[in-house]
């Protein structure tokens, strides 16, 4: 048979691979959406872990979910044991797990104490670690203060 | 049938599809370029949001301890003829003591305490940001006038020695305008005779100040102190807070240690900023912590 134009199943072919184009292109800019949500939680990921490993209780406004979002342990200066708390919550769009312990060989004196404290920062929408830190930190009871 | 081209239906057929994928097409890219604009626009708060913590992390864990500092809310107040601006400020000094030779009173070598600089960070509603400065390093001059020394013998007049200027640390400033004290930071007294070029006073530290990040809509800061009580400032009121410098020369031997200025220092710094991004209106907070000297009150929150 002589062909002088397209069949239909060419045109049809055609407009399939036009689609798989368009749906490769739109896939590629939704993994390029992806990168820049990890790169803005780099960004602030360490940050947010050297901050939070001083202060489990940043500073939110009252009723702010951050705030209402966080969970804490118990934690008693003036054990004579070893003590932890972990404390996890959403800060600067992250989800922060901060670990506070600290052995009998830790107390420096009566209420003072030295403490290892381990902060993960995942990021909000896949769970992905993107900062760790670790730190030491020394405390003191503030009823052994008298202002 | 010999064929020598579509139907109408066929080609019919092939448009229909073809623009169904065109429309599919344009609302999935509008969407997709939205949520990029969105997700580069939080990418780039987020990165302004780290400078400001890193910067204001470099200052403070450099803070001198033994060093007065004060933070101070100011509300605009339309009630009065003065135009004051709703801001915070927090100003403390920077630099290290050089176990060497650390008698700052030594201002004839100038080669000691030469990075103690005071060091201002400031957030101001109208301008919308957050700047940071500290005042320029030491500078020697000559001076060229009669400068007689208070007592002593007539020989004594200081024409023609060399001086060096150095932001003077402090441990006591003015309760209500410590900026006063700052600017006390000068070799002469008599304002016809200063030095025009004074460094390390206020004054200078407020030149010397310049944006950090800009588009900084709330500031709030929260001092927290060594007895676990905090005190907010945002700017909702006036207030301005001084603490005292504590003694570094033997004076910490005191039988109670709790009791002494050190232990009273605030311990903690809690920031929180909104970020805009105007061009979306978008806005995202930002909150962080930082450690000033000394222990971290306990037990944690």
């Amino acid at each position: 048979m002589k062909r002088s134009a397209f069949t239909y199943i060419e045109v049809l072919a055609g407009v399939l691979i036009l689609a798989v184009g368009m749906f490769a292109i739109i896939g590629l800019v939704i993994y390029g959406q992806r990168l820049a949500t990890r790169a803005q939680a780099q960004a602030t990921g360490l940050t947010t872990a050297m901050s939070i490993a001083v202060d489990p209780a940043p500073l939110a406004a009252s009723g702010d979910w951050i705030a209402t979002a966080w969970t804490r342990g118990g934690y008693d200066l003036t054990s004579s044991g070893s003590i932890s708390c972990v404390t996890s919550g959403w800060v600067n769009g992250l989800y922060v797990v901060r670990t506070e312990s600290s052995t009998a060989a830790d107390i420096v004196g009566p209420g003072v104490r030295s403490a290892q404290v381990e902060v993960l920062v995942r990021e909000a929408n896949n769970g992905r670690v993107t900062a760790a830190y670790t730190t030491r930190i020394m405390r003191q009871h503030t009823d052994h203060v008298t202002p | 049938m010999k064929r020598s081209a579509f139907t109408l239906i066929e080609l019919l057929i092939s448009l229909a599809i073809g623009l169904l994928l065109v429309s599919v097409a344009f609302a999935s890219f509008r969407t997709v370029r939205k949520t990029v604009e969105r997700t580069s626009a939080r990418l780039d708060m987020h990165q302004r949001a780290a400078v400001a913590y890193r910067g204001l992390r470099a200052d403070l864990s450099a803070q001198m301890p033994d060093c007065a500092m004060f933070i101070r809310s100011i509300i605009d107040d339309p009630t009065t003829t003065t135009v004051d601006e709703t801001a915070l400020e927090l100003v403390f000094m920077r630099g290290k003591i050089d176990i060497d030779n650390w008698n700052w009173g030594n201002q004839s070598t100038g080669d000691d305490n030469s990075d103690m600089v005071w060091a201002q960070w400031r957030w101001a509603k109208a301008t919308a940001t957050l700047s940071a400065g500290v005042n320029r390093w030491q500078r020697g001059f000559t001076n060229g006038i009669d400068w007689p020394a208070p007592s002593g013998p007539s020989t004594n007049n200081m024409k023609d020695k060399s001086f060096y200027l150095v932001p003077l640390p402090l441990r006591e400033l003015d309760p209500i305008d410590p900026w006063k004290t700052l600017d006390l930071n000068v070799v002469r007294t008599d304002p016809a005779k200063r030095d025009p070029e004074d460094l390390g006073d206020g004054e200078d530290l407020q030149h010397e100040t310049r944006p950090v990040v800009h588009q900084v809509t709330a500031c709030t800061m929260e001092l927290v102190m060594a007895d676990g009580s905090a005190h907010t400032y945002d700017g909702s009121t006036k207030h301005t807070d001084v603490f005292k410098g504590i003694p570094m020369d033997g004076k910490l031997t005191d039988t109670d240690f709790t009791k002494s200025e050190i232990a009273r220092r605030p311990r903690l710094l809690r920031l929180r900023f909104t970020l805009r991004d105007a061009r979306l209106d978008l806005e995202q907070s930002f909150s962080f912590s930082l450690q000033l000297p000394g222990v971290l009150p306990g037990p944690p929150p």
